[in-house]
């Protein structure tokens, strides 16, 4: 699914310190859909997620000189743009999870606060259904739902410490689950 | 640093999760620069949330790339407009004038050059007269300026090598150092060490912290020996308490006391108006 992209991260990284209009290009022909599936599952709104998108490329445009190897790779800090312009965008308009019944988007309130982020890819769908949801349903309360883990413990009704043993699970299994 | 202990304190999952503070993601990255496996660790998590994450992509629609490209672009163009630095000057082909119009235009010109000059040579002229003067001037406040760092730079000095003193008679082995607590209610945070020389019974007193006394009086050292006081001096009202002073010697003490006396003393203390003591 991704284009192996003719130039090495490295290279990449200097063509965009130059602002290099094809570099920028080659970046979001690479990594838009990533960027933008994120933004998409944490605000679960198609408009204001491109919205969101416009904002975090400009946000790499202006900031890509503060970014440095020690950050990560690239693509993992350009992940974190993405998910804390999201997070603040949730946060500012105070959205609430909403239900939703159209085809490819449904999302469910369980009595308890599970919320299972469905897509509509079938790869999707069969790697995490690996995951228990007990697993997954830490996850994404982190990282897509942006809440600490004394919230999700306020939250799930759950002690501190069953949730950070939980979470290390949970991530010992997605690593797993990957290989 | 327990390395194993730190990769185990969870510290790295809430870092991959997004759920650290500032200092705390610094932090991470830090040890993760200094420890290869907390590295490699945590290299290990932020793939595997990589991967999760990049599970939920979606294609955004075809036409906001343009919409952005574009204006990454304007923003470029921005940035480049408010740093250029070259002016460029507009051609102007003038190949076709008339020989008259060029005398004229000439003779126009260099009148308006010598006004331009002789105004230029005005205002140069005044500039320069103004700015003798204003160099003049800084020139005196930067003397003053120099004056008043000298006399601060010396009365640091001065508080440095009262401080030494101090320092040397406590290091002293053959000082006797006692710390002289408050008694009095109206001082709770009134002390002043003394030191003692056992070979020579000098006494200094020093590191005081005592209420600025009234005009008419003044405090005053005693020591305390079988039972009777015994006048060891005033202390120097015009320097701060807090300076190494020399005091009476005294072969004999069993505490020390410091009382509020009229000024120049008196023979005997008044207990009421003990600030501090300390026993031998």
């Amino acid at each position: 699914m991704k284009k192996a992209l003719p130039y090495s991260e490295a290279e990449l990284i200097e063509r965009l310190k130059n602002q290099d209009a094809e570099a920028y290009s080659l970046l979001y022909d690479n990594y838009s859909a990533a960027l933008y599936g994120i933004i998409n599952t944490i605000l679960k709104d198609d408009e204001v997620a491109q919205d969101v998108l416009q904002t975090v490329f400009i946000k790499i445009w202006k900031s890509i000189n503060t970014y440095n190897r020690e950050k990560g790779t690239l693509f993992t800090w350009m992940l974190n743009v993405a998910r804390n312009s999201s997070i603040d965008e949730l946060r500012t308009k105070n959205k609430k999870y909403e239900i939703r019944s159209i085809e490819n988007d449904v999302y469910t309130i369980e009595k308890n606060l599970h919320t299972t982020f469905n897509t509509d890819t079938l790869g999707v769908k069969q790697t995490v259904n690996k995951l228990k949801p007990e697993h997954k349903e830490m996850i994404d309360l982190a990282y897509f739902g942006g809440y600490t883990q004394d919230e999700i413990a306020k939250q799930t009704g759950m002690p501190l410490g069953t949730v950070k043993t939980r979470i290390r699970t949970a991530l010992i299994e997605l690593r797993k689950l990957f290989k | 640093m327990d390395v194993q202990e730190y990769i185990e304190s969870g510290i790295l999952e809430r870092y991959v999760l997004g759920n650290t503070l500032e200092q705390e993601r610094k932090e991470v990255e830090c040890m993760s620069h200094i420890y290869p496996e907390i590295k490699v660790a945590l290299d290990e998590l932020q793939e595997s949330v990589n991967k999760y994450a990049t599970l939920y992509e979606k294609a955004p629609p075809t036409a906001l790339k343009g919409k952005i490209m574009t204006e990454l672009d304007e923003l470029k163009k921005n940035e480049n407009k408010e740093s250029a630095k070259v002016i460029t000057l507009p051609e102007n082909a003038t190949e076709h004038k008339s020989a008259s119009n060029i005398y004229k235009w000439v003779a126009a010109a260099s009148v308006i050059l010598f006004l331009i000059m002789g105004w230029l040579y005005n205002d140069t002229h005044n500039k320069l007269s103004t700015s003798q003067n204003e160099t003049i001037v800084l020139a005196e406040e930067l003397q003053q300026q120099k004056e008043l760092a000298s006399a601060q730079i010396e009365g640091v000095k001065k508080q440095n090598e009262q401080l030494n003193e101090g320092i040397a008679l406590l290091n002293n082995p053959e000082n006797k150092v006692i710390n002289m607590a408050t008694v009095a209610k109206d001082a709770p945070t009134a002390h002043a060490t003394i030191c003692w020389n056992n070979r020579t019974k000098e006494v200094y007193i020093g590191f005081a912290n005592l209420p600025i006394p009234p005009a008419n009086k003044q405090y005053q050292l005693w020591a305390i020996a079988n039972g009777k006081p015994i006048d060891l001096g005033v202390i120097d009202k015009n320097k701060p308490v807090s300076v190494v002073q020399k005091m009476k010697t005294t072969e004999r003490a069993q505490a020390f006391a410091v009382t509020l006396e009229k000024v120049g003393g008196s023979p005997s203390p008044t207990l009421a108006a003990m600030y501090v003591m300390g026993g031998v």
